[in-house]
């Protein structure tokens, strides 16, 4: 479905003017093409996948109700993505998540840039973050993949940039550590196995 | 961002995980989807469905009415053949009485070959069809609404019987024979004798008792008033065709006492 309602629209503008009349087989199509990323953003942040799943169709009402506001600049997906961490920001506030942050650098709190040897699968390694503390998650996530800079995150999370830094590093030292600890134990797997 | 950083970023920027279908119902539910346009059919469709329509019920109407015409007129085909014609000239026997346009020259035909008209039955001039024949009408009817094919092929098959019209004077047209409501099997063994047996001697090989035996299976579900009617009737008939054919060939008389004795048997 998703090939033919590409391959019907042609062009991204296309379907999105249709979106912009309230066309449902063009919202549908959009829908259908942007659901699995977003679910994945939603999935980052939000642990639960049910809630993940509430967050992420609070955030296409949110993408139908204001796309006129959508002027065709820059990436639509990045636009809709902007969306849906707002949605997922907003949701962990409800719930009072992120109360957890720290801005005080300790002693064992050091930088470390090592990528991992092995090829994790973008599902484990979901997984890996979502069982992060939600303070440490949602920096990560803003930083690291969303690309938002500290002073950003520090006014969105409306936390001091220091503290943006901090649950940085922490969440990429036990992240690091995680898939460390992950990639042992698949290590010690595999030998059992042979 | 450092190499660890990217290698996050690199696996799960694009990374898609599918939600549930309840997702865009949700969405859908909440209003922000708009209504799905109503089916409105352009004005060129509408034009060409109707015309189609009219086609159709069109064509339907005109086979109806195409069908009933050949049903009635194969019913009043049925009746102009049960209608009995002078043997020679053809021309359907009529009443006395009742005038037509043909009246002088049926009466001049009639002065030249009075013997060969056949005088069916006086007394049903006019009157009202027995019960027999009302059902026998019904089943024709009901027969040539069902199989017309049917009944196309019987009446090929009469004219198939005409007479030849080389010795008319000897033949018994079987539009005579009609009236009396004669089976096939009579009318078969008539048609032999007028097709093959041209002297007209071997007309008595029509085997009197074998005519009896058709006529019993024939008219024996009948009641016997009618039964016996119908048999005066073709006594009558046969008795006056053979006199006359013995008159024409000069064969004596006793040669035509088989069925002279029949009658006498009846």
């Amino acid at each position: 479905l998703k090939i033919f309602t590409l391959h019907r629209t042609s062009n991204e503008e296309t379907l999105i003017q249709r979106c912009k009349k309230r066309d449902p087989k063009a919202q549908r199509a959009l829908y259908e093409h942007y659901a699995g990323k977003m679910m994945a953003v939603c999935r980052r942040y939000i642990p639960t996948a049910e809630e993940a799943e509430e967050v992420l169709s609070n955030g296409f009402i949110k993408v139908f109700t204001s796309l006129d506001k959508y002027e065709f600049k820059g990436s639509f997906e990045g636009w809709i993505r902007k969306i849906m961490v707002r949605e997922c920001l907003m949701h962990l506030r409800s719930r009072k998540a992120y109360v957890e942050y720290t801005d005080s650098m300790e002693n064992h709190d050091r930088e470390s840039d090592t990528a991992p040897d092995n090829d994790l699968d973008h599902s484990d390694l979901i997984s890996l973050i979502n069982d992060l503390p939600d303070g440490y998650r949602t920096v990560f996530n803003m930083y690291v993949i969303e690309g938002y800079k500290h002073q950003e995150i520090a006014v969105m999370l409306n936390i001091t940039e220091s503290t943006s830094k901090t649950q940085l590093l922490r969440a990429r030292n036990l992240l690091q550590q995680r898939i460390k600890d992950m990639e042992n134990a698949i290590n010690e797997l595999s030998n059992i196995k042979s | 961002m450092n190499n660890f950083d990217k290698y996050i970023k690199d696996r799960l920027e694009q990374a898609q995980m599918q939600p549930g279908e309840n997702v865009w119902d949700k969405i859908a539910a909440s209003g922000a989807i708009g209504a799905p346009k109503p089916f409105i059919l352009p004005l060129y469709r509408k034009i060409a469905v109707a015309a189609a329509l009219f086609i159709g019920i069109g064509t339907v109407a005109f086979f109806w009415l195409k069908e009933e015409q050949q049903i009635g007129s194969n019913i009043i085909a049925d009746e102009i053949i049960e209608t009995p014609l002078n043997n020679n000239t053809g021309i359907p026997l009529i009443d006395e009485g009742a005038g037509t346009g043909n009246d002088n020259n049926a009466h001049e035909k009639s002065e030249e070959s009075e013997k060969d008209i056949i005088h069916p039955d006086k007394t049903t001039k006019k009157k009202a069809p027995t019960e027999f024949e009302s059902q026998e009408i019904n089943r024709k009817r009901k027969k040539s609404m069902g199989t017309t094919p049917l009944l196309h092929e019987r009446q090929m098959s009469y004219l198939a019987y005409q007479p030849v019209q080389t010795l008319p004077e000897l033949k018994i047209p079987l539009q005579s024979v009609q009236p009396f409501y004669f089976n096939e099997a009579i009318a078969s063994q008539i048609y032999r004798v007028n097709q093959f047996e041209l002297d007209g001697s071997s007309l008595l090989s029509i085997d009197p008792e074998d005519l009896l035996r058709l006529a019993e299976a024939e008219y024996a579900p009948m009641e016997s008033k009618e039964t016996d009617t119908i048999k005066d009737k073709f006594f009558q008939f046969a008795g006056d065709r053979l006199n006359a054919f013995a008159d024409a060939a000069g064969l004596p008389w006793r040669k035509l006492s088989k069925v002279n004795e029949l009658e006498i048997l009846y």
